[in-house]
């Protein structure tokens, strides 16, 4: 079976998407076929393997997984080569193309409804995906689907700190992962994703999952939270730092382009939850406070210079005292963090140091607030920890009025 | 349908901020001691950041830039000394990359003398195709009744050539012969010329003198309906070749005149506000807000597709052909009493000294350009507030060097002082050791970044580019208020034209339960209620809000 773009037509196509090995592949394909079989008809759907050459053959193995219960076809991608040769490179090669080339087969094909798997969890499938993902799109209630894993109190904390909180109040979209690699979307919603004119763009691999769900926030597209068990992604061969600075760039880029769009959104959308509640399982990862408090004290004394660059004094003040405190009155505010990300995305924004050095220097100042929430949560039920998330998220809208006068005037704020 | 242009939106010349600049007076990347466009390639970051979104390139082509350019002797190659075609579309490829685009001049009235065209034309046998590319005749008595334009240079629109053994025609220079466009080869010619810069990219054209393509006998031949059919003409070639792309008129004519010139939407996409601008100086000079408002109120509607480019000063003289003899002899007065900075009808300085180098001034007139209807054009160097010459000659004294920094040449080449196109500005207050980018840059009070965010703030609010203009009527006419709605958005703008503070008292009633959220620092203001909204400006001062509803 060659790679080919023409897919027969379909009422609901699967895509798989970021192939990383073919185990993984054919335990979700195998995952998704037991979802197709109890809540989709497998005669109407079809899966669809993107493929570039350099994991030509993977297609095979799907056909094998899936027998001939549901029908598998592969679409072939390119590789930008501007992408491999940019420094430092943070995403999947040729990620934005799959994705692109997986949603055209699913409009040509006339599907109804559409779902994309990452490979990374197509291991942790399970047939929940396929019915939330995409039964109520089938349904007319949903345009896009995007999943919220339950996670550990510290367990996905960037998203947690900055992505979510800032994501919702800028993008006015209250959903608590908005970078994950899956999502479900109706026929509409594939035809606006495709007629954007900014897949080629470099660095799009590594901003193309933000870029989807930001795109799907502000476009008036009806918007659903499947709420799934733990996610059990395969780890990511990236420390804090590179993790850190391919999230948080990813939104500061979608921040910066669609500036005209969030300084005048002053409400938030509904957000349609999918799915019973869920919780994380299993015991919680022990946490070395005080190492994470260490981290902070040292980037202080390191980086103070570099964040003065980025932050009015007033902030770095309120660093200085925070890097000071004992233990017991490790406390970093709400509002106070609010401002230093907002302050983080404005200069990235004026570019007023290099882009990777900005990012970069953010990783301490995120485990001087991870050691604050660590600190807070750590006797606290799962409710209470879902409260003080909230709490974060309103420090964000509070201060949202401080990043739009920043982004407009950011000069007022310097000596 | 053919090529698609580099923009995405059919419309993108609406919500552009242009940036005006001579190649050869930017920045000089061979070192010859002229701007060239390996310079202009390493300086589109400094555009990029600076936020414009549109290049407008005065000519380029070969010429004997014995009109600063608008002599064209070549319509499809560029000027040795600016470069090369691959340079011009190495620039074009790389502004499009940063999303901007590229407008050019198409100089179609005239060419130079020197134009194979005109040699061709010159010894052709009378009557020929060949001869008739150009506007002959055995006397110089035709057309009596058009105006010379260039009154301190011309003193009639026929010159003798003594190789034809005739008269041609030219409404400018005399060594710029008027093309003949009722020749269809003639506009055949223009077509092909146009098609060649689309194809490597160009995303418009100005369309240079435009009003006086035409010549008919008892007319003032300007205007004239069989100007407006080549129009319509090179409109229809555009639409049905290429998308996105835009073609800009210049007619300096009465905003009634002008709008001819969009036709019903089959014409030009844009055109100059000439008379706005010379209103904005005299209504500022006089504290009153009439000159404006009347200019505004006389200026008709346009089709959906349509816009007004709106400057404050350009490579021209500030022309005074279309006000009043008491109007001009006030703008003399008020703001050229240097009689060496009078050229033509008109005032050949920059936007700074005209201001008497006052950042509220300045700052005030930008707020009026970047919040009025219409796509605004900066003149290079105005960003940085640069001065002028007004010893060189014609019009070159405000087409000077761009003062990158404090440098020799000001940073814009490293070539001997002597070997400059121009000499740079070196007075002690416009000099380029007092204003250039680079120290603009470091000081973020300066006009370069008040520019920069200003601009960066309009790209905000399509309402600027797109909404409707309500002007409201306060007792105190020192203050000029507007109203810009487009769908939910309203923008409230409010300038005090005075040198003292003012207070202003504004009808609102209509829009009470808004609030006014001063748009550059996010402030918000008192609620609107019934009663008049009060404000207090400071001299020269300027406010926009956004009025944001309750229900927000």
């Amino acid at each position: 079976m060659p790679p080919t773009d023409v897919v027969p037509p379909s009422d609901v196509v699967i895509g798989i998407s970021g192939i990383e090995g073919t185990g993984a592949l054919e335990a979700g394909i195998e995952a998704a076929r037991t979802g197709i079989a109890t809540y989709l008809d497998a005669a109407r759907t079809r899966l669809v393997v993107a493929e570039s050459e350099p994991v030509a053959g993977a297609h095979e193995q799907a056909d094998a997984a899936a027998g001939s219960r549901v029908p598998v076809t592969a679409v072939a991608y390119d590789v930008d080569s501007r992408d491999l040769l940019r420094l430092p490179y943070h995403g999947l090669p040729g990620r934005a193309h799959a994705l692109r080339a997986l949603l055209a087969a699913a409009r040509d094909s006339g599907a109804s409804a559409c779902a994309v798997i990452d490979a990374s969890v197509a291991h942790a499938v399970t047939p929940e995906h396929v019915r939330w993902l995409i039964r109520p799109i089938l349904d007319g209630q949903i345009d896009f689907v995007t999943p919220h894993y339950a996670r550990h109190r510290a367990e996905g904390a960037i998203t947690k700190s900055i992505l979510s909180p800032m994501f919702r109040t800028v993008f006015g979209c209250p959903i608590r992962q908005p970078a994950v690699r899956d999502f479900g979307c109706s026929p509409g919603a594939l035809r606006h994703l495709l007629a954007q004119r900014v897949w080629d763009e470099v660095g799009r691999d590594e901003s193309v999952d933000i870029w989807i769900t930001t795109e799907a926030a502000i476009s008036g597209l009806r918007i659903g939270e499947a709420q799934f068990g733990p996610a059990q992604h395969a780890a990511d061969a990236v420390n804090l730092s590179t993790a850190l600075a391919s999230v948080a760039g990813s939104l500061f880029a979608e921040v910066e382009r669609r500036a005209a769009h969030w300084q005048r959104l002053r409400s938030l959308i509904p957000v349609c939850l999918l799915g019973p509640s869920t919780v994380a399982e299993g015991p919680e990862p022990d946490i070395d406070v005080h190492w994470l408090i260490e981290s902070f004290q040292l980037g202080f004394a390191d980086l103070k210079e570099v964040w003065s660059e980025i932050l009015p004094p007033m902030a770095v003040l309120e660093l200085k005292t925070l890097a000071q405190a004992p233990v017991d009155r490790f406390r970093l505010d709400d509002r106070s963090w609010a401002r230093i990300v907002y302050d983080f995305a404005v200069g990235y924004h004026l570019q007023v140091i290099r882009r990777d050095h900005l990012l970069g220097s953010l990783a301490p100042l995120y485990l001087g607030w991870l050691s604050s929430f660590v600190l807070h949560t750590q006797h606290a039920s799962a409710a209470a920890v879902e409260q003080r998330l909230e709490a974060v998220g309103q420090g964000f809208e509070t201060e949202k009025p401080y990043l739009i006068s920043r982004w407009r005037w950011p000069e007022r704020f310097r000596s | 349908m053919g090529y698609s242009g580099s923009a995405w939106d059919p419309q993108w010349y609406k919500d552009a901020v242009v940036y005006e600049l001579h190649v050869k007076a930017f920045f000089d990347g061979n070192q010859d001691g002229v701007g060239d466009f390996r310079g202009l390639i390493e300086k589109l970051d400094y555009l990029q950041d600076l936020g414009v979104t549109c290049l407008w390139l005065l000519p380029f082509f070969p010429s004997p830039l014995r009109d600063d350019g608008y002599d064209v002797s070549d319509y499809q190659n560029i000027h040795p000394s600016y470069g090369t075609l691959d340079d011009f579309a190495q620039l074009v490829k790389l502004a499009h990359a940063r999303r901007m685009q590229v407008v050019t001049e198409l100089v179609i009235n005239h060419t130079s003398d020197q134009h194979a065209w005109f040699q061709r034309a010159r010894t052709a046998p009378a009557g020929s195709p060949w001869r008739d590319f150009y506007v002959w005749s055995d006397n110089d008595r035709k057309y009596p009744d058009a105006r010379i334009i260039f009154l301190d240079s011309e003193r009639s629109n026929w010159s003798w050539d003594t190789v034809a053994q005739a008269y041609y025609w030219h409404r400018f220079f005399h060594h710029q012969p008027d093309l003949n466009f009722d020749n269809p080869a003639v506009v055949a010619e223009v077509l092909r010329t146009m098609d060649f810069w689309l194809d490597i990219g160009v995303d418009g054209f100005r369309l240079d003198a435009i009003p006086y393509l035409i010549e008919r006998e008892g007319t003032i031949c300007e205007n004239l309906p069989e100007t407006f059919d080549v129009l319509r003409a090179i409109r229809r070639h555009l639409d049905t070749r290429y998308e996105n792309r835009m073609l800009l008129a210049e007619a300096n004519q009465p905003p009634a005149g002008v709008r001819a010139y969009f036709g019903d939407g089959d014409a030009c996409h844009m055109a100059f506000h000439f008379p706005l601008m010379t209103r904005l100086f005299i209504g500022l000079h006089l504290e009153e807000r009439r000159p404006i408002t009347d200019i505004m109120n006389e200026t008709p509607e346009l089709p959906d597709n349509c816009q007004w480019a709106l400057f404050l000063r350009n490579h021209d003289e500030l022309t005074l052909e279309m006000v009043t003899d008491a109007e001009r002899d006030y703008m003399y007065l008020a703001y050229s009493r240097d009689p060496r900075a009078r050229l033509n009808l008109g005032i050949r300085r920059r936007l700074a000294p005209l201001m008497g180098n006052d950042r509220r001034r300045i700052e005030l007139l930008t707020s009026i350009l970047f919040s009025f209807p219409g796509t605004p054009i900066v003149y290079y160097g105005d960003e940085i507030g640069m001065g002028d010459d007004v010893r060189l000659g014609d019009r070159d004294g405000v087409r000077t060097p761009m003062q990158w920094n404090g440098d020799r040449n000001a940073g814009f080449s490293s070539a001997s002082p002597e070997s400059l196109y121009s000499p740079v500005i070196s007075d002690p207050i416009y000099g380029y050791q007092a204003v250039n980018v680079e120290s603009q840059r470091h000081d973020h009070s300066s006009l370069f970044h008040w520019m920069k965010n200003m601009i960066g703030l309009r790209k905000l609010f399509t309402v600027f580019g797109r909404g409707t203009l309500e002007f409201l009527s306060p007792a105190n006419t020192r203050v000029l208020a507007y109203l810009r709605r487009r769908h939910e958005d309203v923008v409230l703008c409010v300038a005090n034209l005075s040198r003292f503070a003012q207070p202003v008292e504004l009808d609102l009633a209509g829009l009470a339960g808004h609030t006014p959220v001063e748009m550059l620092g996010y402030t918000s203001f008192p609620k609107i209620g019934q009663t008049p909204y009060c404000l207090t400006l400071a001299p020269y001062g300027f406010y926009w809000f956004e009025l944001q509803r309750a229900a927000d």
